[in-house]
């Protein structure tokens, strides 16, 4: 059987597409991460306690073990939390206090490092939490590592824009 | 009745396009296209290097930007000079621009910033803000402009101190100035 020039081309491309797609750039895999965290933190008003419970998980997923967040801003106080566990610990009692977020990433800024298996990443959060017509806006610099072939965040800071 | 045909035939008229395709196409559908095209690229660029518009959310420049105003930002005000004491700006996140903080410019480089019982004092002085609608108690200590650093803060002087972000940007964190 004979496969004509434009039929090969076109499955050139669609196996371009799923290489593309399947093994992703570190910026696009990062990007991809980072939107499912966003979709992780996002949760609706009264969220019943097991899917609360899922998707902490699910943040938790894309932490190192040991993960180090510091914070330091405005609305969210000074304080630095280590390990995943005990991240797990916080972000179920903020979402049993707050009713309500919702958290989106509209910048993001990607650096990746040479030897591509770490990155810095700047992200922008804005979030709405609670129902309140307030935006929030906090800017975070992150660490990924790549770890077992999954980017995971290693350490988060909060970075002020104003010194 | 003869009808001639062939190389030496008398072209046919011409019929004229219905009016949803003049509407729509114009007379000529390519240069439409073009225009078009050309149109959507002027307006891109425009948008993206010349002037933005913005959406004020929050209460920090309250009375001059209120929540929910939209606005302009002038990219092109500061290739040619530096910002001014006075100008409105938008400052941005080192992430990206899609979200900026709105801030006017009340410290130069080089110079010292102060607030003194409510009053912002610049290389000592009190500084007139005739922007300024509400009084405050802010207290902070004297902080040196290094020579590319601007001291930049909201017009909304009622707020907590502490939950009013201001402070010393980098020149290059500044993208433009505000255009109401």
């Amino acid at each position: 059987m004979r496969i004509s020039w434009p039929v090969w081309g076109v499955l050139v491309a669609l196996a371009g597409a799923m290489v593309w797609w399947a093994w992703p750039s570190p910026e696009k895999a990062i990007r991809r991460e980072l939107s499912a965290l966003a979709d992780a933190f996002t949760y609706p008003p009264n969220e019943p306690p097991l899917n609360a419970w899922s998707e902490v998980n699910q943040i938790c997923l894309r932490l190192t073990p040991d993960v180090e967040i510091h914070l330091d801003a405005p609305g969210l106080g000074r304080r630095t939390v280590h390990g995943r566990e005990e991240v797990r610990q916080g972000l179920l009692a903020w979402r049993q206090r707050v009713n309500g977020a919702r958290v989106e990433f509209p910048d993001i800024r990607v650096l990746v490092g040479p030897d591509r298996t770490s990155a810095v990443v700047y992200v922008t959060v804005q979030a709405q939490v609670g129902g309140e017509p307030d935006l929030g806006v906090q800017e975070f610099k992150l660490l990924f590592q790549k770890d077992d072939g999954r980017w995971r965040i290693a350490r988060a800071e909060s970075v002020q824009p104003l010194r | 009745m003869q009808v001639e045909q062939g190389p030496w035939a008398a072209p046919a008229p011409r019929q004229a396009p219905p009016l949803w395709h003049r509407l729509l196409l114009g007379r000529n559908p390519r240069r439409t296209l073009f225009r078009a095209v050309l149109l959507a690229a002027l307006a891109f660029l425009t948008l993206r290097y010349v002037v933005t518009p913005v959406r004020v959310q929050g209460i920090s420049m309250w009375p001059t930007c209120r929540d929910g105003q939209w606005a302009w930002v002038y990219r092109l005000a500061y290739v040619f000079s530096e910002p001014r004491r006075g100008d409105i700006v938008a400052v941005r996140f080192t992430a990206g621009e899609h979200v900026m903080l709105l801030k006017r410019v009340v410290g130069l480089p080089g110079e010292t910033v102060s607030f003194h019982g409510g009053r912002l004092h610049v290389n000592g002085r009190p500084l007139d803000e005739p922007y300024v609608r509400s009084p405050c108690d802010w207290e902070e200590p004297e902080r040196l402009l290094g020579p590319d650093e601007y001291y930049v803060v909201g017009d909304n002087r009622a707020m907590p101190r502490e939950d009013h972000v201001h402070g010393i940007a980098e020149r290059w964190r500044i993208v433009g100035r505000l255009i109401q």
